[in-house]
């Protein structure tokens, strides 16, 4: 019933390592790059090597192995949904069958394009985490202020919406949180959660949602009355406590990180996909 | 239903670097028709403890048996369990999750699968206990009540599933004096007449004192003290070391007793304070300490 137990989205994970205490701006926009570059990797080796890069920051950034991982649970049952789907719903050309069940029939090709998939994701989830992990709130939204702030000759605003995104992703456990109390409340005048099949699982969670959904408002009505009392007023003219500043250690990070992608896309040319 | 509690420990987020441990090694045994104050200051661990009265949580290491039942077998009915142990939580936002108060009163006996006519009689009797007018806050938005007015609509919201146990947690905090003395005579007649037995709990001495007949105390995820109300009362010292103020009444009486008076400390209200004081006066030693 600890819904936050398995949470590590959105959730700052305190630490004085060279990752916690890189510039923002390094941490985000890596991170950013490092999405990219997984959305063209399609072969294993390249997924080997981003996995043991991910790997690496994990453990440089001291954050428990288990822990990190955990994270990922509540998302498996939703790859594994998804990975059955491409197994027998996806045949790209020249795939052969591996065998048929019924009015379905799998490919080879369907499954190295799922499993290809779930690697995908799980690695995009898993940069995600370190980055929340190590950064804190105030400097996420200064760091995507900062490199959102190009873009404010276009008209973006970019403090609110740095400000918005950050807040977003704040909110998750303080979601997730809640949905476990009203679970609790629900729980403690007859309602029997986790019991039943599958579908009766989803049927309960629909109870939940709703208020859910009112609280949350309400949470950002309240945010609203605390911000303007005080006199918060928008991006323009605000000064910052701390000033963002690149130091040695980001330029070495940005070193990594380049030579790190070299070496991607050249495993991602010369690499043929197994499809 | 007796609730027994064997060795139990409780750790918040378990195997995360966040991991909490709440509970140490807890063992009690509630009997049915007690009236329990459970008393301990902030972070003691009481709404930790409480929510395993009512198998909210399940033991992971020691055992809690509700009824005879242990919570940890699959095959124990903890929905029963859970309309017999009624839980009114310590922020009432955390409780009422529907539209209206009359929805979220008929929560509970809807889920009992009550008939309509049952449902609305209980309503009507849970918001009559508690003081909330029924043509007034049927269908008043929760949103729209006062923090007071949560707290009655909680607590009318357990009532209406007809509990064997009540919970109440922090059932005193966010009401104004007279609202919490009407709240508390309800309690005490549903304990009285319903032979319900109550659990409150709570942060200090001076509600609970007078109404309990028995207190256990909790500091830091371990009970320090269990036992009759005048004895728990009586050892002042326990009471000041975990930080709790004792009932005025009694410090007035600890106070004469280093000023050389004898005097019990045990007394529970002003009434029995003064007889005592009198009954020293009037004996011969007492006189003299006097002077
Ligand atoms: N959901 C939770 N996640 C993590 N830790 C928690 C959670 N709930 C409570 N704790 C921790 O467990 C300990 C006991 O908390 P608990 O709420 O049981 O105390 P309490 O005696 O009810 O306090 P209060 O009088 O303030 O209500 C505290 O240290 C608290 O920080
Ligand atoms: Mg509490």
């Amino acid at each position: 019933m600890e819904l936050t137990k398995n949470l590590t989205l959105g959730i700052y994970f305190p630490g004085d390592t060279t990752l916690h205490c890189l510039d923002p701006r390094t941490k985000i926009a890596g991170t950013t790059g490092l999405i990219t570059l997984l959305l063209f990797t399609n072969n294993y080796t390249a997924y080997t090597f981003f996995a043991a890069f991910a790997l690496a920051l994990i453990l440089a950034a001291k954050i428990p192995l288990g822990f990190a991982l955990r994270g990922l649970r509540p998302m498996l049952p939703f790859l594994a949904m998804m990975w059955l789907f491409q197994i027998f719903f996806q045949k790209p050309p020249g795939s052969e069958i591996i065998f048929s069940w019924w009015k379905l029939t799998a490919t080879d090709g369907g499954l190295h394009m799922g499993t290809l998939m779930s690697i995908r994701v799980l690695l995009l989830f898993l940069l995600t985490t370190i980055l929340t992990l190590t950064t804190s709130t105030v400097e996420l939204t200064d760091g995507t202020e900062a490199l959102l702030r190009p873009l404010q000759r276009l008209k973006v605003p970019a403090q609110e919406l740095a400000l918005t995104m950050v807040i977003a992703l704040r909110f998750v456990p303080t979601l997730a949180e809640e949905a476990e109390k009203i679970i609790k409340a629900q729980t403690a005048r007859g309602v029997d959660f986790g019991r039943g099949n599958f579908i009766q699982k989803i049927a309960q969670l629909f109870p939940v949602l709703l208020p859910l959904f009112i609280n949350a408002f309400r949470r950002a009505d309240e945010m609203i009355t605390a911000m303007e009392s005080r006199c918060y007023t928008g991006g323009t003219g605000r000064t910052k406590m701390k000033v963002l500043r690149m130091s040695k250690n980001d330029y070495y990070s940005w070193a990594v990180l380049l030579l790190f992608a070299l070496m991607q896309i050249i495993l991602i040319v010369k690499i043929a996909p197994p499809f | 239903m007796p609730i027994e509690i064997e060795n139990l420990n409780h750790t918040y987020k378990e195997g995360t670097p966040f991991a909490r441990q709440a509970l140490f090694n807890i063992s009690l045994r509630i009997d049915d028709g007690e009236f329990i104050g459970l008393i301990g200051p902030s972070q003691s661990g009481k709404s930790t403890l409480s929510q395993y009265f009512n198998a909210l949580f399940i033991p992971k290491s020691g055992r809690v048996f509700i009824d005879g039942k242990d919570t940890a077998d699959r095959k124990t009915d903890l929905v029963q369990i859970r309309f017999e142990v009624g839980y009114v939580f310590q922020n009432p936002e955390h409780q009422l999750f529907k539209t209206t108060v009359g929805e979220d009163i008929a929560f509970g006996p809807t889920r009992q699968k009550c008939s309509p006519e049952e449902i609305e009689e209980r309503i009507r009797e849970a918001m009559e206990l508690v003081g909330l007018d029924y043509e007034t806050f049927f269908e008043r938005d929760i949103f729209a009540l006062s923090g007071g007015q949560k707290k009655r609509a909680a607590i009318a919201g357990v009532l209406a599933c007809r509990p064997k146990v009540l919970i109440l947690d922090g059932i005193t905090a966010g009401l104004d004096p007279r609202g919490r003395k009407e709240i508390l005579n309800v309690v005490k007649k549903l304990h009285q007449e319903k032979k319900i037995t109550v659990i409150l709990i709570s942060h200090s001495m001076d509600d609970v004192a007078r109404l309990v007949d028995r207190i256990i105390t909790m500091d830091q995820g371990k009970i320090v003290d269990d036992g009759p109300t005048r004895k728990v009362l009586s050892r002042v010292d326990r009471l000041q070391q975990i930080g709790l103020e004792p009932p005025q009444v009694i410090e007035i009486m600890q106070q004469l007793r280093e000023k050389g008076f004898t005097v019990p400390t045990g007394v529970l209200n002003i009434k029995e304070a003064v007889s005592e004081i009198v009954k020293m006066l009037n004996t011969p030693g007492g006189e003299q300490s006097w002077n």
